[in-house]
């Protein structure tokens, strides 16, 4: 791949400082405080630039590309890392970005520098990623009702949360974290703490001017990049594995010697690499504003977090008992796996998205039966 | 990084769609998956390939190629994959290019110009009933007299033996020679005394063959490259193979048909059984793309990309055959229909490639063998060879 030198850079570094600051074996003591922030950390991310790799010059940000911002989330996911950057700097950010009102201007240079910390809070409480339900409404002044499985809710400051408003129109409400009518908590999932319920009891607010469309938008941002974090991680245990088994004896020989351990491993790196190519195809596609980028950032969500369920579970098998042991860290690469495939709507959400893009996109077979009709020939 | 090829290599595949826009015969497809030129349409539409200088467009221009880079035929061949058109990726693809590379002239002068007009087929002969994985364990025996190779022996799915004018095979040239010494590449006239075509029939509807070699005499004169150093030209040979039979258009080609099918009545659309099966298969397709693009842009660089083209082989054949399988159980029965039936849909095309894709994962290299190329040469996992 030919890739330029910022992005090798940016990669580098990314490599470099997260391995150092954030390695495996902190993440149990993180997912053991789920609702701590560590303000250390994100100040360091923050100078890093790291809060605003896609973000405008004008808030702040490199004003660098979406393939950009892809390859730091490969690193991001090969780290596993646990600081909510996809929930912050994609999600959030691409919301705020699009917005483009003087409210959400000023909290995105506030992210992009450190200093806010918002997240979506979109769906109910059995995961449903909707514009609006009853389950959430603003009356003009106050936000009432309650989200669930919202990304990075334990260490948020802010939320932007879908409502109803009185006229039954899909709204964006900016919600203070520390409001009193505000309470958090964190869900104890398979992942650990990184989704939290959020009750709103009359909590005041503002309302901002986009609809879902901008939500949309950046949900599509953030599937892209949620498929690259995945791809990072299962391309890192794939490395992780293929070690372990050219490492470990049994009969007298490296299992990796084995044709069944070779054949299952040789599924895995077509996985991950169908995960990586996708995911960075998508980056491109965004960038370029093509037709197609929403359909190809839903299916790099699919491939990728399904992708890396695969790679997981091949992987869990070559590690064998020890692998199933919380003193290696296979483990938490495959329950962040499957925690994945759910996030952000979820795999059957994304789908749909591929669907309604498929129906009107065009088809090369289309305009072949077309020719052939002009001819008189009925297409067979 | 970009994913898009070269704004040149896009005109030229727009200039091969406009092309196949005027061109397309539509009893074709009809007549079977078959690449070379086995019914008379065939025959027509590859000669006005030719005639378009289409053919050889990554040959040298010495031999009457356009010195296109190798990116060109491939996706020449994607395009003709998916309109359901044959073209000549055998003779082109790899029996052209090794002619070039280690040919004799006078080889050369004989061949070349005549698979580059579309006037000769030529049928592959490489397994044997007991070399198939393990081709180096091939028999065919090939003793020398003066001028001439006497043939004894047996070749096995000689797919095109019943039609083409040559085959290009292997056999051992040094009697009792041990695996990968010994074997010699040679072209063979298809019509010589001796040679015995045997049918076998498929449940794909293909026709393949089995040859057998009593006393065919073949002059000296037609030995590629070096006598007993072939198995070295077929080596290099498999990397320009892996890239022909692609693959992937036939499965983005069941895509979109399954796209047109679904769109063209809203009761279809709106099952949602049926958009799932759709999207699923979109995903898994844009997946075995993914690894075409990775492989072309390898070959736009000038490299062989041995790893890039396994992973699609993999994935492609076993994406197409599980999508058969897949959305027979969405359509039910009325998906095993054959095409002639009058509720068939999509003109039978997925009962089909439920039965004419099985042999996908298993020729051109077992998906194990792929496997065992991934593990090893991919991932440089240890040995397998029993020691």
């Amino acid at each position: 791949m030919a890739f330029s030198e910022f992005q090798q850079i940016l990669t580098k570094t990314a490599r470099d400082f997260l391995q150092q600051r954030v390695p495996l074996d902190t993440l149990a003591d993180a997912e053991a405080h789920p609702g701590r922030h560590d303000a250390a950390l994100w100040g360091e991310i923050a100078d890093l630039g790291w809060l605003g790799v896609a973000a405008p010059e004008t808030a702040g940000g490199s004003g660098a590309t979406l393939a950009d911002l892809e390859l730091l989330c490969e690193e991001l996911g090969r780290a596993l890392c646990p600081a909510p950057l996809l929930a912050v700097a994609v999600a959030a950010a691409a919301l705020l970005e699009r917005e483009a009102s003087s409210t959400s201007g000023e909290l995105l240079s506030q992210l992009v520098a450190g200093e806010a910390r918002p997240v979506l809070a979109v769906s109910d409480d059995r995961g449903r990623w909707e514009a609006g339900s009853e389950a959430t409404r603003w009356d003009g002044s106050r936000l009432r009702g309650a989200k669930a499985f919202v990304e990075g809710a334990p260490v948020a400051d802010r939320f932007l949360v879908t409502a109803l408003d009185a006229d039954h129109r899909a709204r964006i409400v900016l919600v203070d974290a520390r409001e009193s009518g505000v309470r958090v908590r964190p869900q104890a999932s398979i992942a650990g703490g990184h989704w939290g319920e959020v009750v709103f009891e009359g909590a005041p607010g503002q309302v901002l001017s986009g609809g879902f469309e901008v939500v949309d938008f950046a949900l599509t941002r953030t599937a892209a990049m949620q498929a690259a974090w995945c791809a990072g991680a299962a391309r890192r245990l794939l490395e992780d594995t293929v070690a372990y088994v050219t490492e470990r004896h049994q009969f007298g020989v490296p299992i990796g010697s084995f044709q069944a351990v070779q054949h299952s491993l040789a599924d895995c790196s077509i996985a991950a690499t169908e995960s990586e190519s996708m995911a960075r195809r998508a980056a491109a596609a965004l960038d370029a504003g093509a037709d197609y980028g929403r359909l190809l950032s839903a299916m790099s969500f699919v491939r990728s977090t399904d992708g890396f369920v695969e790679v997981a579970r091949r992987c869990h098998q070559a590690w064998g008992g020890l692998g199933f042991s919380t003193e290696m860290h296979v483990h938490h690469f495959s329950r962040r796996a499957k925690a994945a495939q759910l996030s952000w709507g979820g795999i059957e959400y994304h789908l749909e998205v591929v669907a309604e893009e498929l129906r009107t996109l065009p088809v090369l077979r289309d305009r072949y039966a077309a020719a052939l009709a002009a001819r008189g020939v009925d297409h067979r | 990084m970009t994913y898009t090829l070269s704004p040149d290599v896009e005109t030229f595949r727009e200039q091969v769609r406009s092309f196949l826009t005027a061109e397309l015969d539509p009893v074709i497809p009809e007549q079977g998956p078959f690449p070379q030129p086995d019914t008379p349409e065939k025959a027509v539409f590859l000669k006005k390939l030719a005639n378009r200088g289409w053919l050889g467009l990554s040959w040298p221009e010495d031999f009457g190629g356009k010195g296109l880079p190798e990116l060109y035929s491939v996706v020449l061949q994607e395009e003709l994959e998916y309109a359901q058109m044959p073209s000549l990726c055998i003779e082109i693809g790899m029996i052209g290019r090794t002619l070039i590379r280690h040919g004799s002239e006078r080889l050369k002068r004989e061949f070349l110009p005549r698979i580059i007009r579309a006037e000769i087929s030529i049928a592959l002969g490489y397994s044997e009933p007991q070399a198939g994985s393990d081709l180096a364990a091939l028999e065919l025996r090939a003793e020398r007299d003066g001028d001439e190779f006497v043939l004894n022996g047996q070749k096995m799915w000689t797919s095109g033996a019943h039609f083409s004018d040559y085959i290009w095979l292997a056999c051992r040239t040094q009697p009792g020679s041990k695996r990968h010494q010994g074997i010699t590449l040679m072209l063979v006239d298809n019509r010589a005394p001796g040679m015995e075509v045997q049918r076998i029939d498929t449940m794909g509807d293909h026709q393949t063959n089995m040859v057998y070699f009593n006393d065919v005499r073949v002059p000296v004169s037609r030995v590629v490259g070096e006598i007993d150093r072939g198995w070295t030209y077929i080596v290099e040979a498999l990397d320009y193979e892996r890239l022909q039979g692609l693959g992937y258009s036939g499965l983005l080609r069941d895509t979109d048909e399954l796209v047109a099918w679904a769109r063209a009545d809203e009761t279809r659309w709106n099952d949602k059984d049926i958009r799932r099966l759709i999207a699923r298969t979109a995903v898994r397709a844009e997946g075995v793309r993914c690894h075409l693009l990775n492989a072309l842009e390898i070959l736009d660089r000038g490299e062989v990309p041995t790893i890039e083209a396994t992973m699609l082989k993999v994935a492609a054949t076993e994406t197409r055959l599980r999508l058969a399988d897949q959305v027979i159980d969405v359509l039910g029965p009325v998906g095993l229909l054959k095409r002639d039936e009058p509720a068939a849909l999509m003109q039978g095309r997925f009962e089909l490639n439920w039965r004419a894709e099985i042999i996908c994962p298993i020729a051109g290299g077992a998906n194990e063998i792929q496997r065992n190329i991934l593990a090893s040469r991919g991932l440089r996992l240890p040995s397998s060879r029993p020691r």
